[in-house]
């Protein structure tokens, strides 16, 4: 498909001699948000690993508009525009709101030369996207606030920003409303559709809560046990029997 | 190359290794268990062998092997409440702390044995003559094997073979087995984890100091003593695998086979077949011949 | 900027102040201590950056190396050799020297930092370090073990100028002013945007990883250039010493920077010099007592590790109130 931004076929990844991922292909648009659920051990995270460059699949391809990523390493990746958020939301917990986005810019700017931006006043010149930043995730007034003490919640939207500093065209998030009350995941999903609108980005995600996920979805990919079952839009995927049968039937399992 | 020469460099990296699997037996078998390399575990093989010494000298010259072995347990013991006392102090508190502190510091406590061995014993070099009987070689043809090198190899099978049998036939060995791959489970199955820890940084510290008291007739005795020992020590545990006693014995063994083959090959550079040996090795295989990988 | 913040970039100011102080009391030394302890003065400016290099990889970018002596002994006999035996001015011989160790550091560091565990590398280098003194101590043309003596002090020939560092205390003074730039070297890479993504690698090297940081080449750098900062100046101890011994390679050598890097506090930019500048002091003190300062700098060491992680600086930073924008993270 030319209008895939994403495209991953036939990928294959064994721990040892246990096979976590079987032929799993998929493709993500350009402006779609993508959402991945299944069981837990379905094997989502061994996926945003293999296609984000944390491990390398045994078998298969990833391409990104086109080109051959399968092989290269995360940091290349991310100069090639993806963008990736921890299922525990990681940043740098000793510096402030402020500096881990500086940093971002930075590494933004930078692309890996670290003889690049000497001199430079990176910060300065990019203080309009700073701004922006802390506008868009809503942490304009805890700029000062020291990363490690924020509230949960507050952690993640840090995160966030900070990997949207990076421009990413696509966004992994791993599960990016764990642990959060209803009123929280709710906002989140408004600030996730905001920034997928604003930002023209795609979005690929994992999520155990199907309100988030309905909420969310332009198209759904279900993973059971390694395998892709189902893969389409949230009617279609609703109306999928197998998907019903495997994880669908109990309609009242939230995460 | 001669039958007699092959004799010799096989008894010579034999015994080599079989000295070396000594000391690192006991660092091997407390890294396995509490996740610590203990650098100053050198030092405490350093003072087993200075307190065999002193222990000799005390009782005068000997000639029996009953006492060497003795005095070679004696040393053990002591270094073993040595080793109380440092894991009362030092090691329970590095319990959180991070790897590189935690290698600081007991790099530090290296520099304390090595102190120490100084301000008691000088730095006099001092020698002991191996009791009669260990004294001298056999000559097989026209091999001549030291009777003391027969006397290392087989201390070395010996406490290999004993750990094997304590570690995987005992219901303690295997407890300290247990705790070493899970501790957080062990802790729940409600077995005392510090109690099996303490009990494993004494054996890993007699191991220490036993190998000081059998070794101490085949060196000449300096404070330098330590840091000899300690970069083969690691490199043998680094080889084998860490944490695993039998990868010790068989890395021990690896190594000093390619170090006498190389130096045969190339004369004059003592030691580099070992280092490039250890460098692959870890290269290639980090987690050693038998561990397993993080 | 928030004080709380822990992040360099802010206070350079008053370091680039400290620094020029302290060039300036370094400066006063000749006129108020005698020969023996100038002497010990020029160690310690040179000790200084040994440590501080260190901390480089250490404070700053979360490596621990346990074999830095093999760049200190790397410089050190590079200039000897180049001066003595080869007749190179001092000048260019003391850049060859860096770039030596730079080369050797790019080295061990592409084989090293393959794997990423933290106590491999720490190993690697020791065993690496070992090396060196090996091949050290069995190469006749670098001495064996007697080393190379009899170095001379140079003479500068600056264009039309000409300066003799072998008169008097002129060697001293070219000390603290060489020492001095490479201070201010190493204060400039911590304030750049490189110096702080090494921080970023440190607190978390897979969200560095995520942003676009290689990781391993951020590492490899900054590994190569404390590799050629440490051998510029073990290439000082040649004329100052005027003898270079296998010792500089061992590993006790190895371990002084991180003696004056704990002592001192890790997480300040001025930490290893301080503990540099207390440790020659207990040093030599010590001296004349054997065994002594191997049992004196163990137990320092053990009681910084486990009551002072922090160090000195660490401490007095408590007792002044707690303010971390000291220095580095």
């Amino acid at each position: 498909m030319s209008t895939a931004l994403l495209e991953a076929s036939g990928l294959r990844k064994s721990y040892g001699r246990i096979a976590v991922l079987h032929d799993v292909s998929l493709t993500i648009g350009a402006d779609e948000s993508h959402v991945v659920i299944g069981p837990n051990g379905a094997g989502k995270t061994t996926l945003f690993k293999v296609l984000t460059g944390e491990l390398l699949a045994d078998k298969g391809r990833v391409a990104f508009k086109g080109e051959d990523v399968s092989r290269l390493p995360a940091h290349k990746r991310v100069h090639r525009g993806f963008g990736r958020t921890f299922q525990v939301a990681r940043v740098f917990g000793k510096l402030d709101v402020q500096d881990n986005l500086r940093l971002a810019l930075e590494a933004r700017t930078r692309r890996g030369n670290p003889l690049a931006s000497i001199g430079r006043n990176v910060a300065g010149e990019l203080a309009e996207r700073m701004e922006k930043l802390l506008v868009d995730t809503g942490l304009e007034r805890q700029r000062h606030a020291l990363s490690g003490a924020l509230a949960y919640g507050d952690r993640k939207r840090l995160e966030l920003a900070m990997v949207l500093a990076l421009e990413p065209a696509v966004l992994f998030l791993d599960e990016p409303t764990a642990g959060m009350s209803a009123a929280e995941r709710q906002a989140t999903v408004q600030m996730l559709l905001r920034v997928k609108q604003q930002r023209r980005v795609s979005m690929l995600l994992t999520e155990h809560d199907m309100d988030v996920v309905f909420g969310l979805a332009d198209r759904i990919s279900v993973l059971h046990y390694g395998k892709l079952i189902a893969s389409g839009t949230p009617a279609e995927i609703r109306a999928d029997a197998r998907v019903k049968e495997v994880y669908l039937g109990d309609e009242d399992s939230h995460a | 190359m001669q039958a007699a020469d092959i004799a010799t460099l096989l008894v010579n990296s034999l015994t080599w290794a079989m000295a070396t699997f000594l000391v690192a037996a006991g660092l091997t078998l407390v890294f396995g268990t509490l996740h610590i390399l203990n650098f100053s575990h050198g030092g405490f093989f350093m003072i087993g062998a200075y307190a065999a010494f002193s222990l000799a000298q005390w009782v005068g010259t000997s000639n029996s092997i009953a006492l060497y072995l003795f005095g070679s347990l004696a040393a053990g013991v002591l270094v073993a409440g040595l080793g109380l006392v440092v894991d009362r102090l030092v090691l329970r508190r590095l319990a959180g702390v991070e790897d590189a502190y935690i290698l600081i510091a007991t790099y530090a406590l290296l520099l304390v044995c090595e102190g120490s061995t100084k301000l008691v014993w000088g730095l006099k070099y001092h020698s002991v003559m191996p009791p009669a009987m260990l004294d001298g070689a056999w000559v097989m043809g026209s091999a001549v094997v030291p009777r003391l090198s027969l006397f290392i190899i087989a201390c070395g099978l010996t406490v290999f073979i004993a750990l094997e049998v304590f570690l995987n036939r005992t219901k303690s060995g295997r407890l300290v087995k247990a705790i070493a791959a899970d501790p957080w489970m062990a802790g729940l199955l409600g077995i005392n984890v510090r109690r099996v820890y303490t009990a494993t940084v004494a054996l890993g510290f007699a191991l220490a100091g036993l190998a000081g008291g059998l070794l101490v007739s085949n060196q000449a005795l300096s404070p330098s003593l330590a840091s000899a020992f300690v970069i083969y020590a690691f490199g043998v545990i680094i080889v084998g695998g860490m944490g695993s006693i039998s990868g010790a014995f068989f890395g021990s063994i690896l190594l000093g086979l390619i170090d006498a083959i190389g130096q045969w090959v190339l004369p004059g550079l003592p030691g580099l077949p070992f280092f490039i040996a250890m460098t692959l090795i870890l290269l290639l295989r980090p987690q050693g011949l038998m561990g397993r990988k993080h | 900027m928030d004080n709380r913040s822990s992040f360099l970039g802010g206070p350079a100011r008053r370091d680039w102040i400290v620094l020029a102080v302290v060039m300036a009391l370094g400066l006063l030394v000749p006129s108020v201590l005698n020969r023996g302890l100038i002497f010990i003065a020029g160690l310690v400016w040179i000790n200084a950056v040994f440590g501080l290099s260190f901390n480089l990889l250490f404070g700053l970018s979360g490596v621990l190396s346990f074999g830095q002596a093999m760049f200190f002994a790397a410089g050190a006999y590079a200039a000897a050799v180049l001066t003595q035996s080869l007749g190179w001015p001092f000048l260019p011989a003391w850049i060859m020297a860096a770039v030596a160790g730079g080369l050797l550091a790019a080295l061990v560091g592409a084989v090293a930092l393959r794997r990423s565990e933290g106590v491999y590398f720490a190993i690697l280098t020791l065993a690496f370090a070992e090396l060196m003194h090996l091949l050290i101590t069995n190469t006749g043309m670098l001495g064996r073990n007697d080393g190379l003596s009899g170095l001379a002090r140079p003479v500068l020939s600056l264009g039309a100028a000409r300066l003799d560092l072998g008169q008097g205390d002129n060697f001293y003074y070219f000390i603290v002013v060489a020492c001095g730039a490479m201070i201010a070297l190493i204060r400039f890479v911590i304030g750049t945007a490189f110096g702080r993504a090494l921080q970023a690698v440190k607190q978390d090297p897979e969200r560095a990883e995520f942003l676009g940081i290689p990781v391993r080449l951020h590492r490899l750098v900054i590994f190569t250039l404390a590799g050629m900062m440490t051998a510029a100046a073990g290439a000082l101890v040649a004329p100052w010493a005027q003898i270079v011994t296998p010792e500089l390679a061992h590993w006790s050598n190895s371990t002084n920077p991180i003696l004056y890097t704990l002592l001192g506090g890790s997480a300040y930019f001025w930490g290893p010099a301080l503990g540099a500048v207390l440790l020659s002091a207990v040093f030599y003190v010590t001296r004349t007592l054997v065994g002594v300062s191997d049992l004196v700098t163990g137990l320092l060491l053990l009681a910084v590790v486990l009551a002072l992680p922090g160090g000195v600086l660490g401490l007095l930073a408590r007792w002044t109130g707690g303010t971390r924008g000291k220095g580095k993270a």
